[in-house]
């Protein structure tokens, strides 16, 4: 709790100091974000594909996200889109199946991160290893608005994680890659690799962890938030 | 065990035989693809249709016709005899090689005319709704008797089951339930009659029996002595001939060519694959059939002399020469209840007079014992046959096993006329003439509601005054004879024969047929509106109305030949068509491997 | 990959939905919210007001107010709908029975779609024929010609001169020009037609194109199916044909287009089998027919075509063999042509068949010549047996003498079956008057159907005896239209649905076409042409149609499960391993076979 409030108080001071209008905007709802359970909280499930794992040299090269609001993952919502990498995608082309023609004709950096933060206002990020990918996200918010926006997270498979600690579960390698947990929720598998078919994923496999943590799924939330 | 009891569960025994053997032959007929079913032998489908051949009429009403009409009634017996062998010998052969396999449909081919199939199936439709009156009549007489209740609901009852009996269908149409049905009811026939023959004149067989002298140890023959009773009461003669004999030739003949062409039999001579086993079996239902039309005299004659001598115990005049009616047997009592046999005590003395008094010298010498006119008002001739185990004494066994027969004679024809009749009017009428793209699902409806519409009039017909069925009667058999016949017998063996002539010929036959029936008989049967009295003074040549199809042929076949030499021929492939079913096919096919 | 078309994708392969356009499909996706039911909890306790419901993962179960169950739902599987329960549409509730992953389509959007999509509306309306035929209808949305690739097409004024046709041919470099008048399509000619009836025929170069081109000729139409196309092109033995939406030309397609737009078409074994060298190799391909007969199914392709498609690969295998056998045995001695029999005639077979087959020959044959033919029948009904077409047990095969005979003695063979219609030859007729010409000379074939058809049409005795064994074959369905079920021979019991659904419905449309004189083996074509020759009422024929295609779907789907878990395929399926719907379903079909038996039974007085 006490996280939160200080949480809040950076949020507030930096959406005054910030420059660009929908990042301010999303600042501002963060810092007083009313954060309850999977009923009453609205939820953005993201996903970023990234050249390579080195924030230093490794770029963003698309994003994908959905929304979920009242529990219920809204597939109208879902947004993909190719960013315009400054350096080549190299050996990462594999993974994605992203040549450098096709991320050439994405938009820009900047433009990207304008729809994902006007689309996160007022809502908890949904990451599964938030870690990374929020790294990615400061860095990028840092060469754009000049500053390192707070995010507000679910990580699933930091509660995976945990569950499965306090259950006293092993955990061999791997099983914590999303594809396996979502395995064992009974989730489909999805073949392609891609950024908004990942975050959908994860998106359904939030839903899946909160009806396991709370059999009738509206999940407080409270407990299982990660500030950054 | 008491009567009505035991015909309950040998009814009901022989119904779940029939039911047990539709089942059976339902359940085993699904086989392997490759595995080909057995065919029947000639023998049991020869079987098959005789039962399908012997209706009520056959089982109930012949031998009651012969014993109150004598030798006269016998005309039926050879008219049905005859009729069946036309059928066998000079119609369903050729049909078969046609291809067609009911009468209309060969009738429409053959003369490339809707119109002419349209006459056909009217005619045959009528007839054919005619003979279920006479299985409604039957059944009526049976249910009636074992139930206990009079005629009428028991014809009601019958009306239920034959309906329930066809609609079903499964039971109908599998040989083996038809041979199930043959063997019972031949068995209820010959059973009584023999143990009567043996009663009577002491030989078991019958035919043989009828021809015997007495078993009382008199030496008078059988017949003489049914003669001498019943001319001793004032009827005529048993054995007398009682029409002139061109009318009786001619309605022999009109019996004949009638019943040629009625639906329900031609089928089953196309249900066996091979001609010749066609003809094998055609020869075995002559036989099957042959062993109770030869019975029938001797039932007939047998049970007027058991009834005669029940009610007239003692000699003619003589006080106590009747019998008592407070006295009478169980028998009596039982058909007084379904209104077929009525007593009413005339003179007051309690006892019966059964006696011929439209014979005036007769009736004058009953006047001097004190008779006061014929005292059994009704005796209606179909109870005979029925009755006669119980007039003879027979164990309850034997009269129930007669009721099953009875029954199965009647179901089995009833039902195949009936699935004839539905399948004419919605197929050939309703599908082929009226509605052609009509669905399946109202077909079948159709076929439903004529169904019941032809039970539901034959029954009515068959409650209401037999007179008036008895005309329907001889206007169905008198169109069938004059107007399908000549056509039929000219489209096989008058290749020149054209679509003109035909339907000129049946036109003639037709018309000339209603026209000399509705003369004596009144126009439509409105009573009344008769041209002249029908009696045999009065009757061109003394023909009856009844006998009058025959005449009415005639005339067909010549207006039908006349017309045809003006007209023009038939279309050449039709001529082939003809010359091809008269020249035996297999030959040319046989030579080549 | 964009926005939502992950889940028009997953949508496309639903029934109804892969009915849908796909910009419709996007928009009912963009509409979807996803949601994760965990086993045993309740998804709605009342289905009024529920909207729609796709099930993307898992299982669910429908139960009434009670509880009691209804019916299950799987992966694919909609609910939340009005659904006709025993016959009776009734409010129902929803559970998950596995772990679910359900999409919601809310009652006001679910409304619109209807609105918008009224074939979607019938379907979701269904009584019990409307679904029955919904049933069987859906499931055949896959590429239609207008979503192909297409060349442009290369096109000429039918007032042109012979020259410039040939000149404009040489120019783009196509061996065909269409022709036109105006805007409208009137004709084909290609470089055979110069060859043939310009060059051959010493035709002046300046005659009009309009004098040798094909008149009318065969298109495809936009909305055609690639299987339906493919099927057209190898039947006729087109190379291309052009695609025409209201009359005019869209474009050009060969079969090579057509194929390269399916992954692994089935059709493509066709063209392998006839660059196969030995039989050999044919074996070694035959393997594969299991794995394509199993996808084919699972794909969801209409039976019909399947039934096209198994019997055009068997086609190709018994020609590719009779092209061997005439290598090793030398050119055949006088015209005769190989006919099919049966399902393969009526191009309806599936996963396993047996081979009935036989030869006309021309005249009757001298002892050398029947040497010959003799050893090409077993050649090739070795060969056959080879490739998994085993042995017909009642060996109608060609290498029976009895069914390698001349023509005149194949319509003696008729007529005796006609004439004197024993048990035997009724069986016998049922099978040979279905038949086809697989190789050889066509026309023998014609003259023989021709002159079998209208010698049974003619005779309606026979057609009476043929319609007493019809009514051998009764649907499984028992006292109070129960199931019946019977052993299968081995050791459990099922449905037995090719001798009691398909046999007798594919037996019921012969009579049709015996009675209208219809020479077409197949059954659908013969439903069409009896209907349009009016020996059959248009509801009668879509209710026997219907209830073919829903019998094979699910004998079909039953099979390809037998296969991949390795079983061989049988004719059996057990009740209780049908949904309750696809119970009631069968029911209905087997009620609709039963009527039309009644019905045959009244025509022919047979009981």
């Amino acid at each position: 709790m006490l996280q939160r409030r200080r949480h809040g108080r950076r949020c507030h001071k930096l959406a005054k100091a910030c420059a660009q209008p929908v990042l301010s905007n999303y600042l501002d709802a963060c810092a007083s974000l009313d954060i309850g359970n999977m009923e009453n909280t609205p939820l953005i499930s993201v996903d970023l594909e990234l050249t390579g794992m080195d924030k230093g040299h490794n770029e963003i090269i698309s994003m994908g996200w959905t929304l979920i609001d009242r529990g219920r993952i809204q597939l109208g919502s879902n947004r993909y889109m190719l960013i315009n990498a400054e350096r080549s995608v190299g050996s990462s082309a594999v993974i994605h199946e992203l040549l450098d023609s096709e991320v050439a004709q994405g938009r820009s950096l900047e433009t990207g991160l304008e729809e994902l933060f006007d689309a996160a206002r007022g809502r908890v990020w949904v990451f599964h290893h938030a870690g990374l990918d929020i790294s990615f996200l400061r860095k990028a918010c840092e060469s754009w608005a000049g500053l390192i926006p707070g995010f507000i997270v679910l990580d699933t498979m930091r509660i995976e994680y945990r569950m499965r600690r306090r259950r006293e579960m092993p955990i061999r390698q791997g099983d914590l890659q999303l594809g396996q947990i979502r395995n064992s929720y009974g989730l489909p598998r999805y073949t392609a690799h891609n950024a908004l078919i990942d975050a959908l994923a994860t998106a359904e496999l939030m839903l899946a962890i909160a009806s396991r943590l709370e059999p009738d799924g509206i999940l407080e939330l409270n407990s299982h938030l990660k500030f950054f | 065990m008491d009567l009505k009891t035991l015909t309950f569960i040998v009814v009901g025994a022989t119904f779940a035989l029939y039911i047990g053997i539709a089942f059976w032959a339902r359940a085993s007929s699904t086989g392997e693809f490759y595995v080909a079913g057995k065919g029947i032998h000639p023998v049991a489908n020869g079987m098959a249709t005789a039962a399908d051949w012997m209706s009520a009429a056959s089982f109930i009403s012949m031998a009651g016709l012969i014993a109150f009409l004598g030798y006269d009634a016998s005309v039926y017996l050879m008219g049905w005899t005859g009729g069946y062998v036309l059928l066998a010998l000079l119609l369903a052969p050729y049909l078969r090689k046609f291809g067609k396999f009911t009468v209309p449909e060969f009738i429409g081919d053959r003369y490339y005319s809707r119109a002419a199939r349209l006459v056909a199936v009217v005619c045959l439709i009528t007839a054919s709704i005619t003979y279920v009156i006479g299985q409604m009549k039957g059944v009526g007489v049976a249910f009636g008797r074992f139930l206990e209740v009079p005629f009428e609901i028991g014809v009601m009852v019958g009306m239920g089951i034959v309906f329930i009996y066809a609609v079903l269908g499964g039971m109908k149409g599998i040989t083996y339930t038809q041979i199930a049905q043959y063997c019972v009811l031949i068995f209820a026939y010959t059973v009584p009659a023999i143990f009567i023959a043996l009663n009577l004149t002491g030989n078991p067989i019958p035919q043989i029996g009828l021809g015997s002298s007495m078993a009382d140890g008199s030496g008078v023959s059988l017949l003489d002595k049914l003669d001498m009773i019943v001319t001793d009461l004032g009827f005529a003669a048993y054995t007398a001939q009682k029409g002139t004999s061109l009318n009786i030739f001619l309605l022999t003949l009109s019996l004949m060519i009638g019943t040629a062409g009625l639906p329900h039999v031609i089928v089953r001579f196309f249900t066996v694959p091979k001609v010749a086993d066609a003809r094998v079996s055609a020869g075995w239902a002559l036989v099957f059939i042959a062993i109770l039309y030869t019975t029938a005299p001797a039932v007939g004659a047998m049970a007027r002399l058991n009834l005669m001598n029940t009610i007239q115990t003692g000699e003619v005049g003589a006080v106590d020469g009747n019998l008592v009616y407070e006295e009478r047997p169980d028998w009596f009592r039982n058909w007084e209840t379904t209104g077929l046999l009525k007593f009413e005590d005339k003179n007051g003395d309690g006892r019966i007079q059964y006696y011929n008094d439209k014979d005036v010298a007769f009736a004058a010498r009953a006047e001097g014992f004190g008779w006061k006119g014929n005292e059994m008002v009704k005796v209606d001739r179909d109870i005979m046959v029925l009755a006669n185990p119980e007039i003879a004494k027979l164990p309850n066994w034997v009269i129930a096993l007669v009721a099953a027969g009875g029954l199965a004679a009647a179901l089995s024809t009833a039902a195949g006329l009936l699935l004839a009749i539905s399948s004419a009017v919605s197929h050939d009428l309703l599908k082929g003439m009226i509605v052609p793209n009509i669905s399946e699902k109202k077909e079948l409806l159709a076929s439903r509601i004529a169904m019941a519409g032809a039970i539901l009039l034959a029954g009515y017909l068959g409650m209401n005054p037999p007179g008036f069925a008895a005309q329907v009667v001889a206007l169905a058999f008198g169109l069938a004879a004059s107007s399908i016949f000549p056509a039929l017998m000219m489209g096989i063996f008058n290749k020149k024969m054209n679509r003109d002539g035909a339907i000129a010929g049946m036109l003639t036959g037709l018309i000339s047929t209603l026209v000399y029936i509705f003369w004596f008989k009144g126009w439509f049967f409105v009573p009344g509106t008769e041209m002249s009295a029908n009696s045999p003074d009065n009757w061109f040549m003394g023909i009856s109305p009844e006998s009058f199809g025959a005449v009415g042929a005639l005339l067909n076949f010549a207006v039908a030949i006349v017309v045809s030499k003006v007209t023009a021929p038939p279309p050449e492939d039709i001529q082939h068509l003809v010359e091809d079913i008269r020249v035996p096919k297999g030959a040319a096919a046989a030579v080549d491997h | 990959m964009q926005d939502v078309s992950l889940a028009s994708e997953f949508l496309h392969t639903v029934p109804p939905f892969n009915s849908l356009e796909w910009d419709e499909l996007r928009t009912l996706a963009s509409k979807l919210e996803a949601v994760y039911y965990p086993r045993g909890k309740s998804i709605f306790s009342s289905s009024s007001g529920a909207g729609l419901a796709v099930i993307r993962k898992g299982a669910v179960r429908l139960v009434d107010a009670e509880s009691r169950f209804l019916d299950k739902r799987s992966e694919g599987g909609l609910f939340g709908h009005g659904i006709y329960f025993h016959g009776e549409l009734k409010d129902y509730g929803a559970e998950a029975e596995e772990d679910c992953l359900i999409w919601h389509l809310a009652e006001a959007e679910f409304a619109k779609l209807r609105e918008r999509n009224p074939l979607l509306s019938e379907y979701f309306s269904s009584h019990l024929k409307t679904r029955l035929s919904a049933a069987a209808q859906v499931q055949h949305s896959f590429t239609q010609m207008r979503d192909l690739q297409r060349r442009q097409p290369v096109t000429i004024d039918c007032n042109a001169s012979i020259r410039e046709a040939a000149k404009l041919m040489s120019d783009k470099n196509v061996s065909s020009v269409l022709v036109m008048r105006g805007p409208d399509l009137v004709g084909i000619v290609t470089d055979k037609d110069l060859r043939v009836r310009v060059l051959a025929a010493d035709l002046e170069s300046d005659t009009a194109i309009e004098r040798v081109m094909t008149k009318e000729p065969t298109t495809l139409s936009a909305d055609a199916g690639a299987d339906a196309a493919l099927l057209l092109m190898m039947r006729e033995n087109y190379h291309h044909l052009p695609i025409v939406e209201g009359g005019k030309p869209l474009g050009l397609v060969t079969a090579g287009d057509i194929l390269r737009s399916q992954s692994e078409h089935p059709l493509r074994l066709v063209r392998d089998i006839h660059k196969k060298k030995s039989v050999d190799e044919l074996v070694v391909m035959s393997r594969r027919l299991p794995s394509l007969f199993e996808r084919m199914v699972t794909l969801g392709r209409d039976v019909e075509q399947i039934g096209r498609m198994v019997t055009h690969i068997t086609d190709a295998f018994t020609v590719r063999l009779l092209q061997f056998a005439e290598i090793e045995h030398g050119r055949p001695p006088m015209p005769y042509a190989w006919i099919a029999f049966g399902s393969q005639a009526r191009e309806e077979q599936t996963a396993r068949s047996d081979q009935d087959n036989g030869i006309i020959l021309e005249r009757k044959a001298s002892d050398e010549e029947a040497e010959y033919f003799s050893k090409l029948a077993q050649f090739v009904c070795t060969g056959l047996d080879r490739l998994g077409y085993v042995y017909c047990p009642g060996e109608v095969m060609a290498r029976n003498a009895r069914w390698r005979v001349s023509l005149a003695r194949w319509k003696r063979h008729f007529d005796n079956w006609i004439d004197e219609p024993d048990p035997k030859s009724v069986m016998h007729s049922s099978i040979f008057f279905d038949m086809r010409c697989v190789h050889g000379e066509a026309h023998l074939v014609e003259e023989l159907l021709e002159y079998a058809t209208t010698r049974a049409r003619e005779n309606r005795i026979f057609r009476r005896f043929m319609a007493a064994n019809v009514l051998h074959h009764r649907p499984p369905l028992g006292f109070f239209r129960r199931f019946v079920q019977e052993d299968d021979g081995s050791h459990s019991e099922g449905l037995n649905l090719k001798h009691r659904g398909i046999v007798p419905i594919t037996d019921l449309v012969r009579m049709r076409a015996l009675e209208a004189g219809i020479t077409e083996p197949n059954t659908f074509r013969r439903i069409e042409l009896a209907v349009k020759a009016g020996m059959m009422n248009e509801n009668d024929a879509s209710s026997l149609r219907d209830a073919l295609i829903l019998i094979n779907r699910i004998r079909l789907g039953y099979q390809a499960e037998q296969m991949s878990a390795g079983q061989d395929p049988g004719n059996f399926v057990p009740a209780d391993e049908l949904s309750p719907l696809m119970r009631r379903n069968l029911k209905a079909a087997f009620m609709l076979v039963v009527e039309a038996q009644n019905a045959l039974a009244l025509r022919y007085q047979v009981h």
